[in-house]
C-alpha cells in the first residue's frame, strides 16, 4: 500500500516536471525551470539568526538585533544571487554516441552564457564538477557506465549549486531527450575470423570456412591462432610451428551466423559477433551477417558495420 | 584603397570567369602574407588564376609541374663549380620569384616537398651552407588534386599548417563557361599589360592590412571558435594558436579588400571555412558534403 | 578553471586565512572581556592549520592533538572556577571555535566555524559598542562569509571574495537598518544572567590617590546636551555619590545609605523633591557602561524617566546596572536649597570621625575653633590656610603616611581634589560642623557639532559640603583655592600638559594645540555621539516617535497599509539591486540589448528568425524576401551596429551610430 503511494507521488512528480520541464535538446534556465531552497546550512544560518535575536531582546542590546536583521537581509540578497548564479545560461546537448558495453557513454553539453557561474555540480555517475565557468561558451562532458545492450534513454540530469555562499540549493532537471543504442561488449574471437559460414538449414549453400582465400604464405604460430591451420607438414621437421596464412581476395565475401559462433549464452554470442564485423570491417572484408531475426547481406563500409552493429544491440 | 581592390578582383574576373568569391580569398590570402593551397581537379583554373593574380600585382612569376622525380635542387637552385674561375657559382631556381606556383605539389618526394615547405616558413633557401634571402613579397600557390591518389604523396598536417588558406574553385556556372568558350576563339591573354600595382605597393598594402583594427568582441568570437573546437570531441583536429592568428590575419585583409578598417564578424564568417577547414580535417575528401567541420563551428557559435 | 573531483572540495589557503582572520578579530575581543588562555589556545590551533600550507612536509601527530584536545578541555574546566555561566558558555564556545579551526578541512567545518563566529560576535556587540569596535566586528563578520565565497565560489584570490562580499553587505545594509527602526520591539523573553564585568569610572570607595590615579585616563564617562542655555563650565559640578563614613583613609558610603541604595532597588522608587525653585535646567545625559549604578547630574537633579531615581543625598541612582551606554532625561534646579527631610539623623552620620586620631589636626582645628567666633569665619580660615600655605595641585601625590590627615596638612602639601575635600570634610566634622565628601565630575568640553558636553574620567572630581541650618547643604570646593583654573578651565590647564594624561603618550588630547588634531577629535567624538544616540540608544519609544513623524500616527489601517507598502518597497529594492548586481551593465551589454531588441523585432513582425551563428548582415537576404524597403532599412541598421561593435570609436561617435541604431530599429 505505502510503495503504491509513494508509486503514485513519484508518478505525479515525473508528470509535474514535465509539465515544468519539458524535454528538450537545449534549455535555457530561467525562473520557470529553476529550483531554489535553502540547503541544511542555510536552515543554521537562520537559527544562528533567531538565536542572536533572542540574545540581543533579552539583553536588549541594539548592536546585536541590527546584526540580526543584517544578516537576514544578506540571506535575503543570497537568495537573489544563488539564483542568478544559474540563470540565463542555456545548455545544449549534442548528440550521443553509440558504444559497446562496459564503455563509457559521454554527453556533451554546452554551457552558454554572457556571465559568470560557479561551482556547479551534475549529478551524473562521475559527478561532474565545474568549479567556475567564464562568460561565453564552455563544453563539459557527462559520462555514465554503459551497462545493458539495447536502447538507452538519458535519465533527466541533475544540475545544482550552492554557489556563491553554501546557503541555498539551486537546481533543475533539464531532460535532453536523448536515447542511443549499446552495442553488445566485443569478444575477441579469431578462430571466426575468417567467417563461420551461413546456417545451412535456411539456404543450401554451403560456403566453407575457408572458402574465398587465397593461400599466401606461412607465418610464425602464435597463442590464439587456429590450430587447425598449423603446418603440420613443417611442424615435424621445424623448431617453431608455423601456420598457413590465408589473404582474403577483394571480391570474396563472408558470412557470420548466430548460428554458428559457439558461446555460452546468446549475449556471448552477440558479443563475438559484435567483435567479428568490427574486425572483418577494419581488415576490409565484404561480410554478411545473419542473426536469427534479420539477415544482412554482405557489404562494406562504415555504414554497414552501423547497422550491423545496430541491428546487434536490437537483438532480442 | 578599396577601389584598387576592386579593380584588381575585376582584372582578374575577366580571366578567371565566375570565381569572384574564391578570387577574392587568393588576394586577401597574398595580402595577409600567407600561402595559398589550391584543391581542385585539372583544367579548373588553377594556373590561370594564379598567374593572373601574380600579373595583376605587378610580381614575378614561375611555375614548377612537382613529379615523382623532382628534386630539391631543381626547385631551390644548384651550385655549380666553374672551371675557369675555380670556384662554385650558384644558379637560382624557380623559387627565386616572387609567385611561386607549385603545381600537384603531392606528386613529389616528401623530401621535395619539405624543401619548398621550408622555403616558405623562413623567406630563404640555404644551399651548401651559405643561405640565400628568398624575394620579398613571396607568395607560393601549391596545387594538388584530390582525386587520383596512387603514386602520391599526401601533406602531412604539420605542412598544411603553413598554408593560410586552402580553397577549390569548383565548376564555373553556366553563364561564365559560356562566356568563356567564345572566350578561347581569341588569341591568348596577355599579361603584359595586366599590371595594376608594383611591389612596393603591394608591401605597403599589407602593412596597412596590419593596422585594421580588430575589436575585442571580435577577438572573444574567434577565440570562441578556436576554443569550441578544442573543448568537443566532435572535432578530430582541434584549432592551433597559429590557426587563430591566421584567422585575424585572414579576417583583416578581407576586411580591407570590403573596403573597411575594422573587422567584422562576416569578414570572419567570409574567411573561416577556407582558413580552418584544411586544419581541422587534413585528410583529403575527408570533408562529408552536407556539413563540414568549419561550418559546424559557425553554426555552434554566435558572433558578438 | 575546470576540475573534477568526486571527493568534497579541500579548503583553500585564502579560506583559511579569512576565516583565521575573522577569529582572530573576534576572539580576541572575547579574550578582553574573559581572559586570554583561550585567545593563545586558538593562535595555536590556527598556527598549526595554516602550517601544511606553507611547510609542506608538516603533519600534525595524533597524540599532539589529543593533547591540544586535553588543553582545551583544562581550559574550559578552569573556566567553570570561580567565573560565572556566562563567561564559561563563552570560553566554552571560543575552544570550539579553536578546535574547528584546527579540523578545518571540509565544508561543513567551514560552515560551523562561520556561524559560531555569527554568534560570538553577537555576543561581543554587547561589551564593545562603540562605534568604532562595532564596524571591526561587523567587517570581521563580513571577512568570515566572504571566506564561505571564497570557498563556494572558488576565487583563491580573497581580495576578490572580500570585495564581492562588501557590495552585498553594504546592499544588505540599508534594509537591516530600515527593519531595525520599523520592525516591533519586542520585551525581553526570559531574564537572563547580567553580563557582568569589572566596574568602570568611579569608585565608591575613596583613598587618598585614587582620583588622581583616574585622572590618568581619558576614557569618557558620559555626555550630556542641554535643551536651553547651559550653565557655566565652572558651575557644572556632577554630583555623582556622596561619601559619609572616614576611618582615617578611606571615604566611604554609610550603611544608611547603602540602606537606601537597597531600598530603591526594590521598590524602584525614591525621593520626591518639594519646594523646587525656578529656573529649571533640561538636559539629557548618556552615560557610558560604567558597570555601576551611579548616574550624574547637576543639584538639584529630578528625574521623571523610569528606572532614575533620587536618593535623599541628592544623587540619581539607576535601578538597573549600566552594562550599556544609557541615556535619561534630568530637570536640575541649581536655585533650589538641599535640604534633607531627616535632619538629625544626616547630622549624625556627617559627624562621624574616624577611630585614628590625627593630633596635629586636632590642636589645629581647636586653636581656629578658639580664634573664630562663627562657622563662616572658620571656614574661611580653612580655606585661606589652603590658598596663602605652600598647597600644590597635583596628579602625582606622595603616598601620605599615618595619621594622614596631619602627613598631608603639615608635611607633603601635595595633593589631588580627594586630598582637599577628604581633609577640609575632616577638619570641618573635627569643629562640629556636619560635613561630607561628594565625588563626581567637574567642567565638560563643550563639542560645538554636537551641541554637547564630554565629561572624561580625568574630569573626575571631588568636593565638600557642609550643613548649615539655614541653607541646608553648601557645596565648598576646596581645590578651587588651591588650583584655581582647575575649576575655571580644566585639568589640563591645571597641573600643565606635561603631567596631564602622562603614561598615555598617544592620547590625542596630549596634542589638542594642533588644531587639525583637535577638529579631528572632535569629529570622531561627535560620530560616536550620533551613533549612541541613535543607534544604541533606540528604543520602543524613539521608534513610536519616528513612526509618528513618518506616517502621522501609529495605528489604524492607513498606518498598517503605508508600513506593508514600505516593507514591500524594500523588497523589490533588494530584487532590483540584486539584478543589477547580477547584471553588471557594461557597452557590450547595451549593444547586446540592441542587438536582441533588433532581432526580436524581425522575428515577431515578419517571421525571420536568427539561426544560431548568423550575423545580423546574413539576415539581409530573408528582409529582402519581405520588401526592398526592410532591407534597405536592415542594411543601414547592420552599417550602424557593424561600427558600434567593432569599430574604434569615440564616445561621441558611439552616440550617434547608438541614436542612429536605435531610431532604424523604430522603423522597422
Amino acid at each position: 500500500m505505502l510503495t503504491q503511494v509513494s508509486k503514485w507521488r513519484q508518478l505525479r512528480f515525473k508528470h509535474w516536471l514535465n509539465q515544468r520541464i519539458p524535454a528538450a535538446n537545449s534549455l535555457s534556465l530561467n525562473k520557470r525551470n529553476i529550483f531554489i531552497f535553502p540547503s541544511w546550512a542555510g536552515l543554521a544560518y537562520l537559527a544562528v539568526s533567531l538565536a542572536i535575536f533572542i540574545l540581543a531582546t533579552n539583553y536588549e542590546s541594539n548592536l546585536s538585533l541590527l546584526l540580526c536583521y543584517w544578516l537576514l537581509a544578506l540571506f535575503l540578497i543570497l537568495l537573489y544571487l544563488s539564483y542568478f548564479n544559474l540563470s540565463g545560461m542555456a545548455l545544449s546537448a549534442s548528440p550521443l554516441k553509440p558504444v559497446h558495453v562496459g564503455d563509457r557513454l559521454q554527453l556533451e553539453v554546452s554551457l552558454q552564457s554572457n556571465k559568470k557561474h560557479f561551482h556547479l555540480n551534475w549529478l551524473d555517475e562521475v559527478n561532474t564538477q565545474i568549479k567556475q565557468t567564464s562568460p561565453g561558451r564552455e563544453i563539459i562532458k557527462l559520462s555514465w557506465n554503459a551497462k545493458r545492450r539495447g536502447n538507452w534513454v538519458l535519465p533527466r540530469v541533475k544540475l545544482f549549486s550552492q554557489a556563491p555562499s553554501g546557503l541555498f540549493n539551486v537546481w533543475t532537471y533539464p531532460d535532453f531527450n536523448q536515447q542511443v543504442l549499446i552495442y553488445p561488449k566485443l569478444i575477441a574471437c579469431p578462430e571466426y575470423a575468417f567467417g563461420t559460414g551461413k546456417n545451412t538449414t535456411k539456404e543450401g549453400d554451403l560456403n566453407q570456412p575457408l572458402q574465398g582465400v587465397d593461400f599466401q604464405g606461412l607465418k610464425n604460430y602464435q597463442k590464439g591462432d587456429s590450430l587447425s591451420r598449423v603446418a603440420w607438414k613443417r611442424a615435424s621437421f621445424s623448431q617453431n610451428w608455423q601456420i598457413k596464412h590465408f589473404e582474403q581476395t577483394q571480391d570474396q565475401q563472408i558470412w557470420f551466423s548466430i548460428y554458428k559462433v559457439q558461446a555460452d549464452s546468446i549475449e556471448e554470442k552477440l558479443s563475438k559477433l559484435a567483435w567479428l564485423v568490427t574486425n572483418a570491417h577494419h581488415q576490409e572484408i565484404t561480410y554478411g551477417l545473419q542473426l536469427s531475426h534479420i539477415e544482412l547481406d554482405p557489404a562494406q563500409g562504415e555504414s554497414h558495420l552501423k547497422m550491423c552493429l545496430e541491428q546487434l544491440a536490437k537483438h532480442p | 584603397m578599396d577601389k584598387l581592390s576592386s579593380i584588381i578582383i575585376n582584372k582578374i574576373s575577366d580571366v578567371v570567369l565566375g570565381k569572384e568569391q574564391q578570387i577574392k580569398l587568393a588576394l586577401s590570402c597574398l595580402l595577409a602574407k600567407g600561402h595559398l593551397l589550391i584543391e581542385d581537379l585539372p583544367g579548373m583554373g588553377k594556373t590561370t588564376l594564379s598567374h593572373a593574380l601574380s600579373a595583376a600585382m605587378g610580381l614575378s612569376f614561375s611555375r614548377v609541374q612537382f613529379t615523382s622525380d623532382l628534386l630539391p635542387a631543381d626547385i631551390i637552385g644548384v651550385s655549380i663549380f666553374k672551371s675557369d674561375s675555380h670556384e662554385f657559382n650558384f644558379h637560382p631556381g624557380p623559387i627565386f620569384n616572387q609567385v611561386v606556383l607549385a603545381d600537384e605539389i603531392n606528386r613529389a618526394s616528401p623530401k621535395t616537398q619539405s624543401a619548398l615547405l621550408e622555403a616558405m616558413a623562413e623567406n630563404q633557401v640555404s644551399v651548401d651552407g651559405k643561405t640565400y634571402p628568398l624575394d620579398d613579397p613571396f607568395f607560393v600557390i601549391a596545387t594538388q588534386n584530390p582525386l587520383y591518389q596512387s603514386g602520391t604523396y599526401p601533406l602531412p598536417e604539420s605542412q598544411l599548417d603553413r598554408f593560410l588558406m586552402r580553397i577549390s574553385l569548383g565548376y564555373p556556372p553556366k553563364t561564365a563557361e559560356l562566356e568563356m568558350l567564345q572566350q578561347v576563339q581569341t588569341e591568348k591573354q596577355d599579361y603584359a599589360q595586366f599590371a595594376c600595382i608594383t611591389a612596393t605597393e603591394l608591401t605597403e598594402i599589407q602593412q596597412a592590412v596590419n593596422h585594421i583594427h580588430a575589436s575585442d568582441s571580435l577577438l572573444n568570437y574567434i577565440l570562441e571558435l578556436v576554443s569550441l573546437s578544442r573543448q568537443s570531441s566532435e572535432f578530430p583536429y582541434p584549432l592551433s594558436p597559429r590557426a587563430s592568428q591566421a584567422i585575424l590575419q585572414a579576417a583583416k585583409a578581407w576586411a580591407f579588400i570590403e573596403g573597411r578598417d575594422f573587422v567584422t564578424a562576416d569578414d570572419v564568417q567570409a574567411i573561416f571555412p577556407a582558413v580552418t577547414e584544411h586544419r581541422l580535417s587534413p585528410a583529403l575528401n575527408a570533408a562529408s558534403p552536407d556539413t563540414s567541420y568549419s561550418q559546424k563551428l559557425l553554426d555552434a557559435v554566435d558572433p558578438v | 578553471m575546470k576540475q573534477r573531483q568526486n571527493t568534497s572540495e579541500p579548503i583553500l589557503l585564502s579560506t583559511v586565512l579569512l576565516v583565521c582572520a575573522a577569529n582572530l578579530v573576534v576572539l580576541f575581543y572575547q579574550s578582553l572581556e574573559n581572559h586570554f588562555n583561550a585567545f593563545f589556545f586558538f593562535l595555536v590551533c590556527a598556527a598549526v592549520r595554516l602550517a601544511p600550507f606553507f611547510f609542506p612536509q608538516f603533519k600534525l601527530k595524533r597524540r599532539y592533538e589529543i593533547s591540544l584536545f586535553i588543553i582545551a578541555l583544562i581550559i574550559i574546566l578552569t573556566s567553570i572556577i570561580g567565573k560565572d555561566i556566562l563567561a564559561t558558555l563563552f570560553t566554552l564556545l571560543v575552544c570550539l571555535q579553536s578546535l574547528t579551526i584546527l579540523r578545518l578541512f571540509s565544508t561543513r567545518e567551514l560552515k560551523t566555524c562561520v556561524w559560531v563566529l555569527l554568534f560570538l560576535v553577537a555576543a561581543n556587540l554587547l561589551f564593545f559598542f562603540e562605534f568604532q569596535n562595532v564596524v571591526i566586528l561587523f567587517m570581521a563578520v563580513i571577512v568570515a562569509l566572504s571566506a564561505l565565497i571564497n570557498h563556494f565560489c572558488n576565487y583563491n584570490i580573497y581580495k576578490e571574495a572580500v570585495s564581492r562580499m562588501i557590495n552585498i553587505a553594504l546592499l544588505a545594509l540599508p534594509v537591516a537598518v530600515i527593519l531595525f527602526l520599523v520592525m516591533p520591539r519586542l520585551p525581553p523573553l526570559w531574564k537572563m544572567p547580567k553580563v557582568e564585568s569589572q566596574s568602570r569610572g568611579l569608585q565608591d570607595k575613596i583613598r587618598f590617590g585614587d582620583i588622581a590615579e583616574l585622572s590618568q585616563s581619558s576614557n569618557l564617562a558620559f555626555r550630556a546636551s542641554f535643551d536651553g542655555q547651559p550653565p557655566k563650565t565652572s558651575q557644572m559640578y556632577w554630583r555623582s555619590f556622596v561619601l559619609q563614613n572616614f576611618d582615617g583613609n578611606i571615604w566611604q558610603r554609610s550603611e544608611y545609605m547603602e540602606s537606601w541604595q537597597k531600598l530603591v532597588k526594590t521598590r524602584r522608587s525614591g525621593v520626591q523633591w518639594k519646594n523646587l525653585q525656578a529656573p529649571a535646567v533640561n538636559y539629557q545625559v548618556i552615560t557610558e557602561a560604567s558597570y555601576q549604578n551611579w548616574l550624574f547630574a547637576l543639584d538639584l537633579a529630578t528625574s521623571r524617566q523610569q528606572g532614575v531615581i533620587s536618593l535623599p543625598d541628592f544623587s540619581l541612582y539607576s535601578s538597573e546596572t549600566l552594562t550599556q551606554k544609557f541615556r535619561y532625561q534630568v530637570t536640575s534646579y541649581p536655585e533650589s536649597q538641599l535640604t534633607d527631610f531627616d535632619n538629625n539623623q544626616i547630622k549624625q552620620l556627617n559627624l562621624q570621625l574616624p577611630n585614628v586620631a590625627n593630633p596635629k589636626t586636632e590642636q589645629w582645628v581647636k586653636a581656629l575653633k578658639q580664634q573664630s567666633t562663627t562657622d563662616a569665619e572658620l571656614i574661611q580660615a580653612v580655606l585661606n590656610y589652603f590658598n596663602q600655605q605652600d598647597f600644590y595641585y597635583s596628579l602625582k601625590p606622595e603616598v601620605l603616611e599615618s595619621p594622614k590627615i596631619d602627613d598631608f596638612l603639615f608635611n607633603t602639601r601635595t595633593g589631588f581634589c580627594e586630598h582637599y575635600a577628604g581633609t577640609f570634610t575632616y577638619i570641618m566634622r573635627l569643629a562640629g560642623i556636619p560635613a561630607r565628601v561628594v565625588v563626581g565630575y567637574l567642567g565638560g568640553e563643550y563639542n560645538p557639532a554636537g551641541d554637547y558636553f564630554s565629561v572624561y574620567q580625568f574630569d573626575a572630581h571631588a568636593w565638600a559640603e557642609i550643613w548649615q541650618a539655614d541653607k541646608g547643604w553648601v557645596r565648598i570646593d576646596p581645590t578651587s583655592y588651591v588650583a584655581p583654573e582647575r575649576v575655571e578651565f580644566n585639568l589640563q590647564q591645571a597641573i600643565g600638559n606635561d603631567e596631564f594624561l602622562a603614561e598615555r603618550d598617544f592620547s590625542l588630547f596630549k596634542y589638542d594645540q594642533f588644531a587639525a588634531i583637535r577638529t579631528m577629535r572632535m569629529l570622531i567624538s561627535n560620530l560616536d555621539y550620533q551613533w549612541t544616540l541613535w543607534v544604541l540608544n533606540y528604543d520602543a519609544t524613539k521608534q513610536k516617535d519616528l513612526l509618528k513623524k513618518l506616517f502621522g500616527e501609529t495605528s489604524g489601517l492607513a498606518f498598517t497599509l503605508k508600513l506593508a507598502f514600505l516593507i514591500l518597497g524594500l523588497f523589490s529594492f533588494i530584487f532590483v539591486v540584486g539584478w543589477l548586481l547580477a547584471h553588471k551593465k557594461s557597452p557590450q551589454s547595451q549593444l547586446q540589448r540592441l542587438q536582441q531588441k533588433a532581432t526580436q523585432k524581425l522575428a515577431k513582425k515578419y517571421q525571420i528568425q536568427r539561426r544560431q551563428g548568423q550575423t545580423l548582415r546574413q539576415l539581409k537576404r530573408q528582409t529582402q524576401q519581405h520588401s526592398e524597403a526592410l532591407a534597405q532599412n536592415w542594411q543601414t541598421f547592420c552599417q550602424h551596429f557593424e561600427q558600434l561593435e567593432y569599430a574604434p570609436l569615440s564616445q561621441a561617435q558611439f552616440k550617434i551610430h547608438y541614436r542612429a541604431c536605435q531610431q532604424l530599429i523604430k522603423q522597422l
